[in-house]
């Protein structure tokens, strides 16, 4: 058993805003361990997003608050560092790629100066090497002419080739850990292939940890070996990935399972989840999934379910994984 | 680059022939006689006068004529101020009047920004706060309302300033900055609000994830952006700074233009009103030539050629 790289540990971030506390994310625990890629999934308004931005502070506190937990990196919380200390991890060792490329660069500045600039302060390069260094990065992305390009604009690339930019930077310093948040949502489909192509490659090559975070079941199989699903700010279900797609053992994971579009089998119509995600400053009692969950059973309404090991080395937080899971089994196959 | 310029150049041309031709057909309007007023004028004066601006002749020809001699660069002479052609009342007064005008506005911007940049990362603190009320009741102010209180102030009550005249570097200070104090109030709130903008923009997000120190992310990633509006600001504030040092050369004594171009007005020296006019709108083309041009510099997708 590998040592995990990160390991967050009951993680709470709650949001005080005017009309009161939301808990946007609500005991949350999951392991990256160095070299993997874990893939966490979930509506928007999940907590997907806010975990990984609270792990390296860069939530904008208040109205953010981190509650409690712990965040361990490399044998440190992250959670308790300061904010110098933070800086040393943030790009260094932990990096990000944010969902829209067109607004996560800086329109005003070159390529060259946004990858610079990082390999300057974390790696203390020169300018000359940090502009070599950021020249080998774009190739390595993919971007053609990289020589030349460097020295152009955000705006003069297409989005696809911005995030190949996004991704390079985030990798200049060879970190241990790639946090991409929803990397491919703003992209054309057939850009959304390349891309995930260039970060399972890159990943390959560098042996860097990747935590993924998407709504998109699809790009999640295509990538990770493990993945957590996330429910109203709480992990619901964690298994290996086959295990996910082929028995799933929460309501919540197979009613995603099923509003996705397939090729072959069923009746070839898409069937949503009903209902809408909950309002995370008023909860439902019990657990936050019940009131959508064809599956509920009067227990749901009352007790919040706690995330348990499934037989099958995989964990859910449901009273009735079992018959979930026998249910999906039939349906999926 | 060049043809931008080239149809720039060709567009201010067109701007300063319509302000020219607006003021000369104004000129005419003004009623009365250009020769009259409570004491009437030399008979001498006014025979050179007429002579001089072809004032027997039909309105088209006298405009041909005007045209031309401002082409050339002669702005003819003065009315009131026999003494001196007004090439030569411009040649004194200019230099005085710019700067005043220059120092203003660079009191104004550097002071603004400072104010503004330090409100907005302060936000709804004390430094804010405070910054953001001497704003408002800077922009509330006019000038002759500072300036008064200034004088009270720094010349009664601390005898710290002289109250009128020019030629040093003390009486510079009062004129510089009751001229420049509304401007300043201006241009803080608007890095304000423009910091703010950019500080919560996703690509502010990213540099704090790259690990770089707010230091650098203020200087770096968030300033040039939240500056874009005050830069915009500037061809209007240059604008204002012209009239409003009319009112302070007049309040502190400063022997610059704009004693003249009121006084031009109030004693119908139409000529020399006319080629202060055209001075004031040759300025403030420039200026804003100049910001379009400096928008460029800072914002890479602005293209001047489209």
């Amino acid at each position: 058993m590998h040592k995990p790289l990160l390991q967050v540990e009951d993680l709470r971030v709650e949001f005080h805003t005017d009309d009161g506390v939301v808990r946007a994310v609500d005991g949350v625990s999951f392991n990256v361990a160095a070299g993997e890629t874990l893939g966490i999934a979930g509506e928007s308004g999940s907590g997907k997003s806010v975990t990984n931005l609270a792990i390296l502070g860069l939530l904008p506190r208040p109205p953010a608050r981190i509650v409690g937990g712990r965040a361990m990196f490399d044998g440190r919380d992250l959670l308790t560092l300061s904010q110098p200390e933070l800086r040393r991890i943030r790009g260094r060792r932990v990096a990000m790629i944010f969902q829209d490329p067109m607004t996560s660069l800086n329109p005003l500045l070159t390529v060259a100066e946004q990858l610079t600039e990082m390999t300057r302060l974390h790696l203390g390069h020169t300018p000359r090497q940090a502009l070599d260094h950021a020249v080998t990065m774009l190739e390595k992305v993919g971007i053609p002419a990289a020589g030349r390009r460097v020295h152009d604009y955000p705006h003069q690339f297409s989005g696809g080739m911005r995030q190949r930019v996004m991704i390079a930077m985030a990798l200049s310093c060879k970190p241990d850990l790639l946090i991409a948040d929803e990397p491919t949502t703003a992209l054309d489909v057939t850009i959304q292939a390349q891309i995930l192509e260039l970060i399972r490659d890159l990943q390959r090559d560098e042996g860097t940890a990747v935590v993924l975070i998407t709504h998109d079941l699809g790009v999640m199989a295509n990538l990770c070996r493990r993945v957590a699903v996330m429910y109203a700010g709480r992990i619901v279900e964690e298994s290996s990935v086959d295990e996910l797609y082929s028995r799933p053992h929460h309501p919540y994971t197979l009613g995603l399972l099923r509003s996705r579009p397939r090729l072959s089998g069923g009746d070839g119509r898409l069937r949503p989840i009903d209902g809408q995600p909950p309002d995370l400053s008023r909860l439902p009692s019990g657990c936050a999934f019940h009131p959508r969950c064809p599956f509920v059973v009067d227990r749901c309404r009352v007790e919040r379910p706690a995330l348990l090991p499934t037989p099958f080395e995989g964990r859910a937080a449901c009273f009735v994984s079992k018959e979930v899971a026998a249910a999906a089994e039939v349906e999926l196959d | 680059m060049i043809a931008y310029l080239l149809r720039r150049a060709l567009w201010t041309l067109s701007v300063l022939w319509v302000v020219f031709t607006l003021s000369f057909l104004l000129m005419n309007a003004v009623p009365g006689r250009p020769f009259g007023g409570d004491r009437g004028m030399d008979p001498e004066i006014e025979k050179i006068f007429r002579a001089r601006y072809h004032l027997d002749e039909p309105i088209y020809v006298r405009y041909g004529y005007l045209l031309t001699d401002y082409l050339r660069g002669d702005f003819g002479i003065s009315k009131t101020l026999r003494d001196f052609s007004i090439n030569e009342i411009i040649a004194q007064g200019l230099p005085v009047s710019a700067t005043l005008g220059l120092l203003a506005l660079l009191f104004a911007l550097t002071f603004g920004i400072i104010a503004g940049i330090a409100s907005a990362v302060r936000r709804g603190g004390l430094v804010d706060h405070s910054l953001m009320a001497v704003a408002t009741v800077g922009i509330a102010l006019p000038e002759f309302v500072v300036a008064g209180l200034a004088i009270i102030m720094f010349v009664f009550i601390l005898p710290w300033f002289p109250s009128a005249g020019w030629g040093s570097l003390r009486h510079l200070v009062l004129p510089v900055v009751c001229l420049g104090l509304p401007y300043a109030a201006y241009i803080a709130r608007l890095t304000r609000s423009g910091m703010l903008d950019v500080l919560s923009q996703d690509y502010i997000r990213t540099a704090r994830a790259k690990g770089l120190a707010p230091s650098t992310i203020l200087t770096r990633h968030a300033l040039k952006g939240s500056l874009l509006p005050v830069l915009s600001y500037i061809g209007p504030a240059t604008a204002g700074i012209l009239t409003g040092s009319l009112v302070e050369e007049k309040i502190f004594a400063i022997p610059g233009l704009g004693i003249h171009l009121v006084e031009s007005v109030f004693q119908r020296d139409l000529t020399l009103a006319m080629a202060l006019t055209m001075l004031y709108t040759v300025i403030l083309c420039l200026m804003n030539f100049i910001v379009d041009v400096l928008y460029k510099v800072v914002d890479p997708r602005i293209k001047l050629d489209a």
